[in-house]
């Protein structure tokens, strides 16, 4: 049923990662894409790897769930791997067959990749979707490029815009199901003939949509004047974002994840077995 | 009494795109006393619209020619305001409007109902307060998280008026608010704006074309082709049956009812506007006939 979507991946909860300010959390997946484009030694991997598991735990979202969203990413996962494995040509020779060989370098350039991509996807989904409802996520891009308002840039006109737009997703899927339905009685086709001809009737579907979409938008403006509405100046808000001491600790483990990936970048696996030895 | 709005020798016409003139309104005086309950008749193109969105700046003199004066809250309004004076206007002089998904601003009904305070500035903990007894007082309580979509037309209908509510008008004027809405959507809103005109403290005016939501009125306004046609009580409008055919507007069942059983001389008496009093009326003559 149509009432029954879901806007982005939002899970509601009441984990410490659900209830951390939406602000920290785009902070943090600005910081953790920083940390995986910019991880290469074998150690920083390890790093990244164990601080998206520690999101993942924190977050309590089925495991079932973050497989299903790294889903669509499995085709490249693969063929990257393939790739990487295939035609790396540097290092220990492990494995020859035929014109395949496979070099030591190969496969673990190919674990590197595999974890890049995993934890870039994990981080940012568990961060900005899986936990944080699309129009929290709003306030917080409003909140934290509020000081760019100063230079003329229209922030808060942006923020309203995108939630009126999420606000009438379900109005206008509604309707489309009414028109699709309309069209359908009137003897429209969608499903046989030609694909420009299907092409074509998708027409009649897209014009009385985009008809309605202008009448309710000059409706919904007059409402909103009625309501007193006139910009952002001056404007207050009911749900107010509230950085505490928790979003500070989240911040500040995330920028020391991201500096020790840097610095690990140097060493490699053995410097920190002679690391033990010493 | 108080009088909320003055309306004398009102006229408007709307500008066109090419700056021709057509006639809305002509020569309209009316006024509306404080805390009184008036509904407006009158079938498409009436002018009953126009006239709502005058009172409340939607229609400023940039949508057309204004003549005459048009007094709210003891200001004009037919002339030049500051920006601040017209939004005060909006505020005391609240609309709800005929499609409630066109009304609903954000994406839960908490936040929806906040649209008005947050724009009026109030301050958070306040906003809180205001958003819970508005939501008291349209019986929407314990829907503060729900998304809109998820609500009933009568639902969301009624989270519009608490976010009209919340910025405590004075005088609400609702434009055909119950013509999208089933039976049982329409009844609840209605009981809504009966109680909020009961409260005493806000001025109800209701535009409709429905005869039924009428009747419960201190007064009827009917409109026809931009001039006010007729005036009184529900009463005294819904018995001038054949008058109000002559505009193409009916009047309630029950009334139309005793209307037919009268021109059949089954019936006389004065004919009844509510249904209960018309089932009464009935059991009555057929008591009679029988005895």
């Amino acid at each position: 049923m149509i009432r029954d979507i879901t806007l982005g991946q939002y899970f509601p909860g009441n984990s410490a990662l659900h209830n951390a300010d939406p602000r920290t959390k785009i902070l943090m997946a600005i910081l953790f894409i920083a940390a995986t484009f910019t991880a290469s030694g074998t150690l920083s991997f390890i790093i990244l790897f164990l601080s998206a598991l520690v999101l993942f735990i924190v977050s309590r979202i089925s495991l079932i769930t973050v497989l299903k969203g790294l889903k669509p990413i499995l085709f490249i996962l693969i063929f990257t791997t393939f790739f990487q494995i295939l035609f790396s040509r540097s290092g220990e020779l492990l494995f020859e067959w035929w014109i395949i060989k496979i070099y030591d370098s190969g496969l673990i350039s190919a674990a590197k990749m595999i974890v890049r991509i995993i934890v870039l996807v994990v981080s940012t989904s568990v961060l900005l979707s899986y936990t944080t409802s699309p129009i929290v996520l709003t306030d917080g891009i409003e909140g934290l490029l509020k000081p760019l308002a100063k230079i003329k840039v229209p922030v808060h006109d942006f923020a309203l815009i995108m939630s009126l737009a999420l606000r009438f997703i379900p109005t206008l899927l509604e309707e489309t199901e009414k028109i699709i339905a309309a069209q359908k009685s009137r003897g429209a086709n969608f499903s046989s003939g030609s694909l420009m001809k299907r092409a074509r009737a998708l027409i009649s579907i897209f014009i009385p949509l985009l008809a309605s979409a202008i009448r309710h938008a000059l409706d919904l403006s007059e409402a909103m004047i009625c309501r007193g509405y006139r910009g952002g100046d001056g404007r207050t808000k009911l749900r107010q974002m509230k950085i505490r001491f928790s979003d500070i600790v989240w911040l500040l483990a995330s920028a020391l994840m991201f500096a020790a990936v840097i610095i690990l970048n140097k060493y490699g696996l053995s410097d920190l077995f002679g690391l033990f030895g010493a | 009494m108080e009088n909320v709005i003055e309306l004398q020798n009102v006229s408007f016409a709307y500008r066109d795109s090419e700056g021709n003139l057509h006639p809305a309104l002509n020569n309209i005086n009316l006024t509306f006393e404080k805390g009184s309950y008036t509904a407006i008749l009158g079938h498409n193109g009436s002018g009953k619209s126009t006239l709502a969105k005058l009172l409340n700046l939607v229609i400023t003199s940039e949508d057309g020619k204004i003549d005459g004066s048009i007094k709210v809250f003891g200001k004009e309004i037919n002339g030049t305001l500051t920006e601040d004076e017209e939004y005060e206007i909006r505020r005391r002089v609240g609309m709800v409007h005929q499609n409630p998904d066109d009304q609903i601003v954000a994406t839960t009904v908490e936040e929806d109902v906040a649209f008005g305070p947050e724009n009026l500035g109030v301050e958070p903990p306040v906003i809180r307060a205001t958003v819970d007894e508005a939501l008291a007082a349209v019986g929407m309580t314990g829907y503060e998280k729900f998304a809109p979509h998820r609500l009933s037309g009568g639902q969301k209908q009624r989270v519009a008026i608490a976010g009209v509510l919340a910025m405590h008008p004075e005088c609400v004027i609702f434009d055909e608010s119950t013509a999208m809405l089933d039976p049982e959507g329409r009844e609840a809103v209605l009981k809504t704006v009966d109680e909020l005109h009961k409260s005493g403290e806000v001025t109800v005016i209701t535009i409709t074309h429905y005869m039924n939501e009428a009747t419960d009125a201190d007064r009827v306004i009917v409109l026809n082709k931009g001039e006010v046609f007729m005036t009184g009580t529900p009463e005294e409008i819904f018995t001038q049956v054949d008058k109000l055919r002559s505009v193409s507007l009916g009047v309630p069942q029950v009334t139309e009812l005793f209307y037919r059983l009268k021109n059949e001389g089954v019936y006389e008496g004065k004919l009844p506007l509510h249904t209960k009093e018309g089932a009464l009326a009935l059991n009555e003559l057929i008591k009679n006939k029988r005895g």
